[in-house]
């Protein structure tokens, strides 16, 4: 299982990694694992404002779909138009070129309630 | 009557013997495997129901009970949602093989090629006949997959209002009714013009009065008016509203357009005319059709073009993860098993009648009505209602004779007399308060149609 | 190869004496409605022929082996069935034809549903939705609608965590949100957690029983009363009455909605996935709910009622699948009252049978006895690298269907499960050499686990590649021209 040291995480499976005032969010490599081969990514509305905890898009692959939440409040800015294209970046680099959106926080101390790598790492824990 | 030695039920091989055997593997008696169920009510003495029958027995009394109903007519002049076609004699020998008949769904691809590379072949012959992107492989009937196609629409656009034209068939409205009516949606229907058609000024009103999901329109329409889809998708489009186009009558994809040429985001109809018998009603077969953008949003089950793992072509169900044993809640519909072998039929038929039997049927068809029509014109006791509608294989006419009498000069004709339509239903025409709603297919031959027209004449 | 890519143009397969000029019918329609010729296979007839039949040949059926799928009731589809369905008397009947033409298909009817009625306990039944999850959600309209005029503060409807998929997805369909009921150690529904989620906001409990691990509900007089009491209905998903047909009737045990499916109970045939039909019974103060039309008997004929001013309306165009209602018609009345028990009775037998020779080497979900189908785990042997679904595909080249897999899944005690369910079709010898076959590959998956891992080697095709077939859409022929 990947963690990405510089990264928050979210109970269900959500990373947020801070750029200014910017969130870059994904989810992790443990929950693309789960997820089976990825074969796509739901849109995501550029200007939608969320709270932490609200449906942000939804994942599927061949066996099952997954809801994927916001792990912090904001609007969205930017969203990873490459993988709604290739859903698979999603599964070969879930905390990189399979970011799924940028967020502008709107409250940046959010993150500090959500877990560590090593405390996630721990969480999941197989 | 008891014959000793041998198993009472065929279909039961355990013999009683194999049973004691097995309990005695298990380790437990009967009552104590059902000791759960004791202490709930239980079905003291037995059930109710009379002794069961052998199957010469059984031959009886179904010819007892079948003889109760008229005998097969010939031909039928009763449209209205079933339709009486040719079925060639290659299609039920084909659709009815036990390969296909004794299946299960096609969970398990490497044992099911025969059912998935089918059901591929129907979601091709629907794709081309309604020209859209993308079929399922089957839904129940053309109501309810009228009634899902309303459903999806309102996922997608989110407004709690649909328009339907009034002249859609009135059992497809009630069911579209039926399946909206717990999510708040409004249902409201737009009126018809002197021709028969949809009032385009009507549904401009409607749209402009407020947000609306979808516009549902038939074509042929329920009382046989062919409608001017394009004209028609045009106006919707102009609004953030989807258009579904729908078909009672399969047999007329072989002459009219629909789908992507006439502006339409969804298909829906009932594939009955394809090698279906009318069965007094089901089951026929819910044709579903739409564009590759909404893929997620639609309903049904759909078989995919795939590679095992030696590179060789197979066929498997894909997007499943719209489905209900995945997303539960959330999915596209509840649909689990659909009409799949009712649609592998339509493929055969559609295999059998082919490119130039399908279009040389709908005008055959077309052409039949209007002889039909003439001839009953020509004996003044029956004039159309909608003089400049176009029409395909049914039509609406006023009539001077009343239905009972219809029926009882039509007896002597092997035929299914028309259907007498409710007061009210269309506009009345002077000095003939009744009116019919009249079909023609391939099977009225002329020899049949000289002597309906004598008998009403 | 498709039918597309045997077309040669102007070869065909139909022959019909037309009689009217093709140009004349073609200009009946104006041109703005007018499509050019469709595109659709030329082939012979005997191209055709060779071409489904071969299809046919490659598919596995009932007729072919044994399916050992949990809760689908794959029983023999008895042929006179066939035969009698076909019959032209039956088939070429229009719905909207007079009544006095169609009284022997509406005594059919009429008949079927006195039979179900009996069977099930319950006091009327429509016989109009096509297939269970059709069923399920006429009954789930028809406890909206009773809400909507009793209790429409009861928006809310409790699923068990091991119930179908279409149960939630019915219920969501019928305007209701989804409560979730967990299950307990002993396999049933948690009695806690009913205790605490059954309040006034709730509109019914979904229930299959037995559940879907092959157990009787041990605790469904108290569920009924309790659900009763606090003001909410009960939900029967019919979908495996087969255990318990004779021995207990659903509506004797309190539940006011039932839906049954006559493709998997009452041996219709499965046909690939459908038609089937679900005719779904209520409690009498829930008849006048039901869709429209009911056949109902007045005078000495049979009629088709709709005046009923309170039914949800229609769930499709026509009164249900009647060649389907033909086959189990038949079915109910040859088996009769000794024949359906005697059916449950050896469906029951054999499913503990089955799970007596296989728990030592796959052990079942709970441990008790089982009613017609039982759940057994794989769970332990990952330890070899081998997954359940390894096991499944293995068992394609001893020549039997998988069982069901991977559902039900609610952890942690049904987990990498599979779901067999004999029916009382199979032989002694059918399941002695089906349990011989698991316990083949159980020692396979520790000494070769290859062999499972590239299952299946006799058939057809080998594994498909799905994820290939989501990323590469094509589902039409117009869809492979165009990707290339």
């Amino acid at each position: 299982m990947k963690i990405q040291e510089d990264a928050r995480y979210a109970k269900s499976d959500e990373w947020v990694r801070v750029e200014g005032q910017v969130g870059v969010v994904g989810i992790s490599d443990y929950a693309q694992d789960k997820l089976g081969d990825i074969v796509f990514v739901g849109e995501i509305a550029v200007g939608s404002e969320l709270k932490a905890g609200d449906l942000l898009t939804s994942i599927e692959s061949v066996k099952a779909a997954s809801d994927i939440y916001s792990p912090v409040s904001g609007k969205v800015v930017e969203v990873n138009s490459e993988v709604v294209a290739k859903p698979e970046l999603v599964n070969s680099d879930a905390f990189g070129a399979g970011w799924l959106a940028k967020i502008e926080l709107s409250d940046p101390a959010e993150v500090n309630s959500l877990m560590s790598a090593a405390e996630y790492a721990e969480y999941r824990k197989e | 009557m008891q014959n000793t030695g041998r198993n009472r039920f065929p279909s039961i091989p355990s013999t009683s013997d194999e049973q004691l055997t097995m309990l005695n593997s298990v380790g437990l008696t009967f009552e104590d495997i059902i000791s759960c169920v004791q202490g709930n009510a239980c079905v003291e003495g037995g059930l109710h129901l009379p002794d069961g029958l052998t199957e010469d027995q059984m031959v009886q009394e179904w010819d007892t009970l079948m003889s109760r109903n008229s005998p097969a007519k010939k031909a039928s002049l009763m449209g209205g949602g079933a339709y009486m076609h040719f079925i060639p004699a290659v299609v039920p020998h084909l659709a009815g093989q036990p390969g296909f008949v004794t299946a299960y769904t096609p969970y398990q691809p490497e044992l099911s090629q025969g059912t998935l590379q089918s059901l591929f072949e129907y979601q091709s012959f629907i794709v081309e006949l309604t020209d859209m992107e993308l079929s399922n492989c089957s839904m129940y009937d053309g109501a309810s997959s009228a009634a899902e196609a309303m459903l999806m629409a309102h996922r997608i656009k989110h407004a709690p209002r649909i328009l339907v034209a009034a002249s859609v068939n009135p059992a497809y409205l009630a069911t579209v009714r039926t399946y909206v009516e717990p999510h708040g949606i409004a249902v409201e229907t737009i009126a018809t013009d002197e021709s028969g058609q949809v009032s385009r000024t009507e549904l401009e009103r409607l749209l402009a009065a407020g947000p609306c999901s979808a516009v549902l329109v038939q074509s042929p329409n329920y009382v046989g008016v062919i409608e001017d889809l394009s004209a028609l998708g045009t106006v919707v489009h102009a609004h953030d509203t989807l258009f579904v186009e729908c078909f009672t009558e399969a047999m007329a994809l072989g002459l009219l357009g629909y789908g992507i040429g006439t502006g339409a985001d969804i298909v829906v109809g009932d594939g009955q005319s394809l090698g279906l018998p009318m069965s007094f009603g089901g089951p026929h077969l819910g044709v579903f059709a739409t564009l590759k953008k909404f893929n997620r949003e639609f309903p049904g089950r759909i078989v995919g073009e795939s590679v095992d793992t030696e590179g060789r072509q197979a066929y498997v169900m894909t997007l499943r993860a719209r489905e209900q044993d995945i997303r539960r809640e959330k999915a596209t519909s509840n649909i689990c098993s659909n009409h799949a072998l009712n649609a592998i039929t339509a493929a055969v038929y559609l295999g059998s009648v082919g490119r130039a039997g399908f279009r040389a049927l709908a005008c055959e068809n077309a052409a039949k009505l209007q002889n039909l029509v003439q001839a009953l014109e020509g004996s003044g006791r029956f004039s159309r209602v909608f003089k400049s509608g176009p029409v395909f294989n049914e039509m609406a006419l006023a009539s001077s004779i009343a239905p009972d009498e219809l029926r009882s000069r039509l007896a002597p004709v092997p035929v299914v007399p028309p259907l007498a339509l409710p007061r009210g239903t269309v506009p009345e025409v002077a000095g003939m308060p009744y009116s019919y709603l009249v079909c023609a297919t391939e099977l009225l031959k002329d020899a049949l149609l000289e002597q309906v027209v004598a008998a009403l004449s | 190869m498709t039918l597309y890519d045997k077309s040669v143009a102007a070869r065909c397969a139909f022959s019909f004496s037309f009689e009217e000029d093709e140009a004349r019918g073609e200009s009946c329609v104006p041109e703005y409605a007018r499509a050019s010729v469709k595109a659709l296979p030329e082939v012979s007839e005997l191209d055709l022929v060779r071409h489904f039949t071969n299809l046919a040949r490659v598919n596995y059926g009932v007729d072919t082996g044994f399916y050992p799928l949990g809760s689908c009731t794959m029983k023999y589809n008895p042929k006179i069935n066939e035969r009698l369905a076909a019959d032209p008397r039956l088939t070429m009947r229009h719905p909207l034809d007079d009544e006095s033409d169609n009284q022997g298909v509406l005594q059919m009817e009429f008949e079927l549903k006195e039979s179900l009625k009996e069977i099930t306990g319950m006091d009327d039944f429509t016989l109009q939705p096509a297939c269970g999850a059709h069923g399920e959600l006429t009954g789930m309209l028809i406890i909206h609608a009773y809400m909507r005029d009793h209790d429409p503060r009861r928006t809310r409807v409790l699923i068990p965590d091991s119930a179908h998929g279409t149960n939630p997805a019915s219920a969501s369909m019928a305007g209701f949100q989804v409560v979730t009921v967990p299950s307990d150690g002993r396999g049933g529904v948690d009695m806690e957690a009913l205790d605490r989620l059954m309040d006034d906001t709730v509109a019914a409990i979904m229930l299959t029983n037995p559940n879907t691990v092959g157990l009787f509900e041990e605790n469904i007089t108290r569920i009924a009363e309790l659900v009763h009491a606090r003001g909410g209905l009960l939900y029967y998903d019919g979908a495996n009455l087969n255990a318990l047909m004779g021995l207990i009737r659903p509506g004797d045990l309190g539940f006011d909605v039932v839906h049954l499916n006559l493709h998997k109970t009452f041996s219709t045939p499965h046909g690939g996935g459908g038609p089937g039909a679900a005719p779904v019974g209520v409690k009498q103060f829930l008849a006048e709910y039901l869709p429209v039309p009911i056949v109902v008997s007045r005078d000495g004929r049979y009629t088709l009622d709709s005046d009923r001013p309170r039914s949800i309306g229609r769930m499709s165009a026509f009164y249900g699948n009647t060649s389907v209602l033909a086959r189990a018609f038949v079915y109910i009345r040859m088996m009769g009252r000794d024949g359906l028990v005697a059916a449950s009775r050896a469906a029951v037998i054999n499913a503990n049978y089955v799970k007596s020779l296989l728990s030592p080497y796959y052990p079942p979900a709970y441990d008790r006895p089982v009613m017609h189908e039982t759940v057994l785990s794989a769970k332990g042997y990952d330890k070899y690298g081998v997954s359940l679904l390894d096991i499944a595909k293995r068992l394609m080249d001893y020549g039997y269907h998988p069982p069901t897999i991977y559902f039900p899944h609610f952890p942690p005690h049904a987990e990498e499960v599979m779901m067999i369910e004999p029916t009382e079709s199979e032989s002694k010898e059918t399941l002695d050499a089906f349990c011989d076959a698991l316990i083949k590959i159980s020692k396979e998956a520790q000494e070769q686990p290859d062999l499972l891992l590239s299952a299946p080697h006799n058939t057809v095709v080998t594994r498909v590649n799905e994820t290939y077939a989501a990323r590469h859409l094509v589902t039409s022929q117009r869809d492979k021209k165009e990707n290339g």
